[in-house]
């Protein structure tokens, strides 16, 4: 579920941070940077784990501020393909559930990787699979089990300073940056309250 | 910003957990519960909710009941089975318990392994990572509170120590 990534970068320490110790102002600049933040084609980026490698700073004419190049380890939650996670149902919809994970909430899991003879019940609100004649449902909030099929990235461009109304809807139908697609089609998936 | 390597170690759920509650003791985020001062202005928004967050999930998931010594010992006793790295850490971070749930994590399991040996992963986990003892244990101390009204203290000191 989590990795150790190493990334090198040219971090700015700011001159008010300079009373500070070397190592912990460089952290949390990175924690800064980073922490929280989805980088395309990499994960999301929990924390700095560790500094690996801290070059001297340098001086910019014109800029009180330190420029450190730095080598980091981070924390980074990239489930590979194939791996089993455990979420809870946001939301039913016609066209599969959506899937919390408290951190990380861009989980889908579509109709088509739904158990087979999953029926979608409008006024339950909730997806129903038939088992051999008893049907078990997928209510909101239900703690569910699922495998992880295909992560997808978006680069996401930062925006420009006139942002027009249209251009703002067309950036939210764009969709997070980071999102995973989940399947339930095998024995163990689905509620986790099923199997036990 | 350049990625050097992009997956240098898998780290284990509980790995995380430790590294999280580190970053929350070092930045007194937990400590605002306790004492009713006022709560600091964060200086890092995005790491502090992502921490608790994520420690709030995983807090659910099998890490209270591990320790380093819980899951090195596993992990020595699991060696004896021909699991891939990514199978024992997915068995040490969801902590199966029941066959279909390791059926689930291990790729081809009933192919790969008789069903004595599936039974005696389990038996391995189970040893290692009891289940149900915190749910048990509380429904213990209320029965026998008297009795255990020690224990319980140092328990109340140990938690809150650590």
């Amino acid at each position: 579920m989590f990795v150790l990534s190493r990334l090198s970068d040219l971090i700015r320490i700011p001159p008010d941070q300079f009373h500070r110790k070397a190592k912990k102002a460089i952290i949390s600049e990175l924690n800064r940077k980073y922490s929280n933040k989805v980088v395309n084609n990499l994960g999301l980026v929990i924390a700095v784990w560790d500094l690996v490698k801290v070059d001297d700073g340098l001086l910019k004419p014109g800029d009180g501020a330190s420029f450190i190049k730095c080598e980091v380890r981070v924390v980074v939650f990239r489930p590979f393909v194939g791996e089993i996670l455990t979420g809870w149902i946001e939301k039913c919809t016609p066209e599969g559930i959506k899937v919390k994970m408290e951190f990380f909430n861009d989980v889908f899991i579509p109709k088509s990787l739904l158990f087979e003879g999953s029926e979608y019940s409008l006024n339950d609100n909730a997806w129903i699979w038939d088992a051999d004649g008893t049907k078990l449902y997928l209510d909101i909030n239900e703690m569910i089990r699922f495998r992880v099929e295909e992560e997808i990235f978006v680069n996401v461009k930062p925006k420009g300073p006139n942002l027009e109304d249209d251009e703002q809807q067309e950036q939210e139908e764009r969709g997070p940056s980071y999102a995973i697609l989940g399947s339930c089609q095998t024995d163990g998936m689905g509620c986790v309250s099923w199997w036990d | 910003m350049k990625v050097e390597i992009e997956r240098e170690r898998l780290l284990s759920n509980f790995e995380v957990f430790e590294h999280l509650k580190e970053i929350q003791r070092q930045n007194n985020w937990m400590a605002q519960q306790d004492n009713a001062k006022k709560p600091k202005r964060s200086l890092n928004p995005d790491l502090e909710s992502i921490t608790r967050d994520l420690s709030s999930y995983l807090s659910k998931t099998p890490v209270h009941i591990q320790s380093v010594d819980s899951i090195t010992e596993c992990m020595k006793d699991l060696s004896k089975y021909s699991l891939e790295k990514i199978e024992k850490l997915q068995i040490i971070n969801s902590a199966p318990y029941s066959m279909v749930s390791l059926y689930s994590v291990i790729e081809e399991c009933d192919q790969r392994f008789s069903e004595d040996e599936i039974n005696d992963i389990l038996e391995i986990i189970q040893t290692h990572f009891p289940i149900g003892e915190d749910a048990s244990g509380e429904g213990n101390e209320e029965y026998d509170e008297d009795e255990v009204m020690v224990d319980q203290q140092e328990e109340e000191i140990v938690v809150t120590t650590t």
